[in-house]
């Protein structure tokens, strides 16, 4: 049988460096192949050489049997390869039939007054949503539809457009777990209907779930390739990485203290209810929950960024009064944030500048650059981002997992008692997530006490020391140490969302 | 994936890095202009004499002052209209006042207080009610430029006290003008100021990503509303000098077209309109090279419209030098 | 109908109608009416194209000289003995190639619109003061009937506004391209992974407000029937202030041509209009119109954080 997709000797090249090499692969006809590796490891660079975005500096493509060159997006769709990225290429501003149509918006009419079509553009894009199973109006803005009902409308666009081939990078990322699961079906019935799909995900339970084939990248060139049956979990981690992890999650020697160092009191959000919860000394509290569940929103009140109408935060025993980030950081509060490129880092500042932002109070009102820089490297290395060139280098020019170690020196530089992260490890390769939590030990077993914001709960389950639930904007229910229970997490998760 | 995730090497080579060092200094520019005044002087010797040089310099102070104080605007990252405005504004302000009571200090806290007063009116605005600062300044500055004709009906006020022409111009410091001197000291103060204070970092911060600043501590509201009362108080301060050095103060000391001139300068000295970028050094080379290229042009005796033309070709240099400066960062 | 009442400015040009209309009995005329169209289609026109340019998060500062460029060419070439249409023709062609430079130097050099556009204006400028030599021209008095004549009881300028006013909204709502428009503005780099021809929908926008300033810049011309070295001068903040308070949004995707742009123009010079009619200080017109424009701007911005969401 021709292969679908036959990639032979594929390279690509970037200012003279090799950034993928000697890429050899299939994908049959009605096959899911999972492709997997840390972020900088070359895969986001090979679906965009598949996808038309970058030409290949070597070896050849052929779909179907046919030689493949795309030289644009646009011909790597009529050629039926449809990409869909890890962040939404939709246009919120735009109906979800337009989105699904963009390029090629069905006209009438004679030439200075040819138009759009709008009657049979909606029965087009109702035929295409009924394929992905999403019974939206076509003429609704896409700015109304969930991160879910996103996920498939891109879907539906890459199957409209008659790709044979479907490449989703990281799509569950934001996704509940039904979102993923339905997304999953429909995986699955693509596969059936013969086509191809490619997907790339950290995910790696997801991936050996439902894919046929997995290949593993590393460092740019092709280090497995073979039926899913072939791997596990950890196998695949051990050759993501080229060496053997100790462990994902690293143990901790130390165990939380009494000592209470953030408390909410009754802290109550406008149209929320109220939330009590204490972090102790020593301590990691898990947050676990579904998206919209009020996490994210808890976590910014806490900070000062959003407004409270009622109830307290202590600090120590200390009432925390004035109502700013500024104030907050002072005595001692951290927020690393979920969206890095959205609030968490200044992607174009020098990088001593971007570390030392959140600690510069403590340094002023007169700057001294030479004992800044210094406070800088030091907490580089506490986080192991390999230092040099720390004032030129931008957080631009960084992969994911180091952007976040990042934004955690620049936390550690502020001497915080209390660290919220919130989703630290999201888009970050298995290597510096490691490193995360190790770091993450360290500040913990030195005493700090940390508030940890995740939508992984095998993440909670291994860093936590207690877990709590969130759904509907309040805690539903608290998991100590021996009574964790995935399902039970679940199931206190979505029953918020139905009450 | 321990080490040399990323951070590591340089990329290029040692030329490469010169090259690009020497693109991103604000010497170029610079180097352009002492070029074209070597060129010209070959023509129009009368170019390089220290009395025409000098004038050049004395010329381009107030410019030298508003174009400083809308660096810190375009730091933050917004944009000030109402540079002109501000300042005839601020000098008809002294004006009035001196009339009734006059005394060189007076009129100095009035130019102040209307420097002052529209900033901060800008900066409650940007900051505090979120409105565009492009329309903002546009309407303040038709409101105020208005105010101050319809308070003067478009008369110059003549007969400012003696103290407030000498101050703002012609008085004599260690044989150095009042004016050199007013306008050195607020150079070096906002050289200081944005390289060396962590108020500086933190207008460039907000600049480069606001959201990433609140969340990292930097008062967002108060350094945005900081900027534009600089900005204010910069307009005014050269409204002081232009009144003072045409012995009257007026509505029109300056044409609204002088902002041109203002964010010409800046963007040559390498500020971005998209905010977080720009020195003090790099607008000092702007203004230089601005009047350079103006003074030239005229000492050639060339009509308006070359001049006109010329700037606006000075300016698409500079933006395309500006690109190189960026593609070298964001690759 | 419900854009139209959301939209602040609706509300602060009904508020200074209802004012001039308590001060004045002509202000409500049809004649008057009449006279605020008239004088809003200029700045309306170059509004209209400065729109495109706004949705795809650009700008055009050059449009004043634009005007005035097109103004030099048509006085020097109609004082030259050509017939008036001719030199009409040759200022109508002015204003797209100076658009066609624009979006090729913001496409193919990769400058910002707003350094491109600043520069132009200079340069345009100091074309056009090359062309005139500096001088005034006046024109002859078949120009002046563009502005005076009307076609089925309605002012010629009026007509070529609500033409240009229709067809704007018709190619940005209907069209595809209009539809690809509003995607490059929300975020050009997406519009290009989908495959979009993100180039030339800039250049093709800003052909388009390059020809409404010079469209604009016709009818201005024929009410003054002169060229002078200041003609144009300004203009483009006239027009872009008119878009926003009309709802576009400085940085893309958002904004509409009608009723905004409508709205936006004629509120600008009803206050004009109304000041003139009760008689108020010619003096305190930049200053009531410079207040109207900001109390606009602040309630479009009250309006968008009054719909939530953190900015």
């Amino acid at each position: 049988m021709t292969p679908r997709v036959e990639l032979r000797d594929v390279g690509k090249q970037f200012a003279g460096v090799w950034v993928l090499r000697g890429v050899t692969l299939t994908v049959p006809p009605g096959a899911v192949l999972g492709l997997v590796g840390e972020n900088g490891a070359g895969k986001s660079t090979l679906m965009n050489v598949l996808a038309g975005v970058h030409r290949p500096d070597a070896g050849t493509i052929r779909v179907d049997g046919a030689d493949y060159a795309p030289r644009s997006p646009a011909e790597a769709a009529a050629a039926g390869i449809a990409l869909v990225h890890q962040e939404l290429n939709l246009f919120p501003n735009l109906s979800v039939g337009e989105n699904l149509f963009l390029d090629r918006l069905p006209t009438k009419g004679a030439v200075p007054l040819r138009r759009v079509d709008r009657p049979r553009l909606r029965a087009d894009a109702e035929e295409a949503l009924a394929v992905v199973g999403l019974a939206v109006d076509p003429g609704r803005p896409v700015s109304g539809l969930s991160p879910g009902e996103r996920q498939l409308v891109e879907v539906a666009k890459g199957l409209a457009a008659g790709a044979r081939v479907l490449i989703l990078d990281e799509p569950t990322t934001s996704l509940t777990r039904p979102e993923a699961d339905r997304l999953f079906a429909l995986v699955r019935q693509v596969r059936a209907a013969g086509k191809s799909v490619v997907y790339i995900s950290h995910n790696l339970p997801d991936v050996l779930g439902l894919c046929d084939a997995v290949a593993v990248l590393r460092d740019g060139a092709l280090v497995a390739h073979g039926p899913a049956g072939e791997f596990t979990e950890d196998r695949l981690i051990t050759l993501m990485v080229g060496r053997q992890l100790d462990q994902v999650y690293p143990q901790r020697a130390t165990g939380p203290t009494a000592e209470p160092l953030l408390e909410l009191d009754r802290l109550t959000r406008p149209g929320a209810a109220p939330v009590s919860l204490t972090v102790h000394r020593g301590e990691v509290v898990g947050v676990a929950g579904l998206m919209g569940a009020g996490r994210t929103e808890l976590a910014r009140a806490v900070f000062g960024l959003d407004p409270v109408t009622a109830g307290d935060v202590r600090l120590g025993g200390e009432l925390l009064a004035a109502l700013t980030p500024a104030a907050r950081i002072r005595k001692g509060l951290a927020f690393l944030t979920e969206d890095r490129r959205g609030d968490g880092l200044l992607m174009d500042a020098a990088l001593t500048d971007e570390v030392s932002l959140a600690a510069l109070p403590r340094h002023g009102p007169w700057l001294r650059p030479g004992r800044l820089r210094q406070a800088v490297a030091a907490a580089a290395i506490r986080v192991n981002l390999s230092q040099g060139r720390l004032d030129e280098r931008t957080a631009r020019t960084l992969s994911g997992g180091n952007q976040q170690k990042a934004v955690l020196a620049k936390w550690l530089l502020a001497g915080p008692r209390v660290l919220i992260l919130d989703e630290p490890t999201r888009g970050v390769d298995v290597g510096a997530r490691a490193e995360i939590y190790r770091t993450i030990n360290e500040l913990v077993k030195a005493g700090l006490g940390v508030l940890l914001i995740s939508s992984e709960v095998e993440e909670l389950l291994g860093m936590r020391d207690r877990i709590l639930v969130m759904a509907g904007g309040a805690v539903r229910a608290e998991f100590r140490r021996p009574e964790f229970d995935r399902e039970a997490i679940l199931r206190a998760a979505l029953a918020g969302r139905a009450a | 994936m321990t080490a040399g995730a990323g951070v590591g090497e340089p990329r290029n080579s040692r030329t490469g890095d010169l090259a690009r060092r020497l693109v991103r200094s604000e010497a170029l520019p610079l180097a352009f202009a002492a070029a074209w005044v070597g060129a010209v002087a070959v023509v129009e010797p009368a170019v390089l004499t220290r009395r025409n040089l000098e004038n050049v310099g004395l010329a381009a102070l107030p410019l030298l002052l508003a174009a400083v104080g809308q660096l810190f605007v375009l730091v933050v990252g917004g944009i000030d209209l109402s540079t002109a405005a501000v300042a005839g504004a601020a000098s008809v302000a002294a004006g009035l006042v001196m009339r009734e009571v006059p005394n060189a200090a007076v009129g100095v806290g009035a130019v102040l207080a209307v420097g002052l007063g529209v900033g901060l009116f800008h900066g409650l605005a940007v900051a505090g009610l979120r409105m565009p600062a492009f329309l903002v300044t546009l309407a303040t500055s038709s409101a105020v430029a208005g105010g101050a004709v319809w308070a003067t009906r478009s008369q110059k006020l003549a007969g400012l006290p003696e103290g407030f022409l000498s101050l703002g111009w012609q008085g004599d410091l260690f044989g150095v003008r009042s004016s050199v001197w007013v306008a050195a000291a607020v150079v070096v103060v906002a050289h200081l100021v944005l390289a060396r204070t962590v108020f500086g970092r933190q207008l460039y911060a907000v600049g480069l990503n606001a959201a990433t600043a609140r969340v990292s501590g930097v008062p967002v509201g108060r350094r945005i509303a900081a900027a534009f009362a600089v900005s204010g108080v910069c307009a005014a301060v050269a409204g002081l000098m232009l009144a003072a050095r045409q012995k009257a103060a007026a509505a029109d000391l300056w044409r609204a077209d002088v902002l041109l001139d203002v964010l010409g300068a800046a963007v040559i000295g390498g500020a971005s309109l998209r905010g977080g970028r720009g020195t003090v050094l790099g607008v000092v080379v702007g203004v230089a090279v601005i009047a350079l290229i103006g003074n030239t042009l005229t000492l050639l005796d060339l009509d308006s419209w070359h001049v006109t033309m010329a700037k606006g070709g000075l300016i698409f240099l500079a933006a395309g030098l500006d690109i190189l400066r960026t593609r070298g960062d964001r690759r | 109908m419900r854009d139209l009442l959301t939209l602040p400015a609706v509300w602060v040009l009904a508020a200074v109608a209802a004012v001039f209309a308590a001060l004045s009995p002509q202000f409500l005329t049809a004649g008057n009416l009449i006279n605020v169209l008239i004088q809003s289609s200029a700045v309306g026109i170059v509004a209209t194209g400065m729109t495109f340019v706004l949705l795809t998060a650009g700008i055009d500062l050059s449009v004043g000289s634009v005007m005035f460029l097109g103004a030099a060419v048509c006085g020097v070439l109609v004082g030259g003995g050509w017939p008036w249409w001719a030199g009409a023709v040759a200022m109508l062609a002015v204003g797209p190639a100076c658009g066609l430079l624009h979006g090729l130097a913001i496409t193919r050099l990769g400058l910002t619109p707003f350094v491109v556009t600043l520069s132009s204006l200079f340069v345009i400028r100091g074309l056009g003061l090359w062309v005139s030599r500096t001088r005034a021209m006046n024109l002859p008095d078949d120009f002046r009937q563009l502005a005076t004549e009307r076609v089925l009881g309605v002012p010629v300028p009026v007509w070529l506004f609500g033409v240009v006013l229709l067809a704007s909204q018709w190619v940005v709502g209907r069209t595809r391209f209009g539809r690809h428009v509003l995607a490059v503005g929300h975020d050009a780099a997406a519009a290009r992974k989908a495959g979009l021809d993100v180039g030339g929908v800039l250049v093709r926008v800003y052909l388009i407000c390059g020809a409404c300033a010079a469209l604009g810049g016709l009818v201005a011309l024929a009410q003054l029937s002169a060229v002078s070295p200041t003609f144009g001068r300004d203009r483009e903040f006239d027009a872009i202030a008119a878009a926003v308070l009309g709802g576009a949004s400085l940085f893309g995707g958002r904004g509409n041509v009608l009723p905004g742009v409508l709205v936006g123009a004629v509120t600008i010079q009803t206050v004009y209009n109304g000041l003139n009619l009760i008689d108020a200080d010619p003096y305190s017109y930049p200053v009531i119109t410079g207040g109207v424009v900001f109390l606009a701007v602040l309630a479009d911005s009250l309006r968008n954080r009054l719909r939530g969401g953190r900015p």
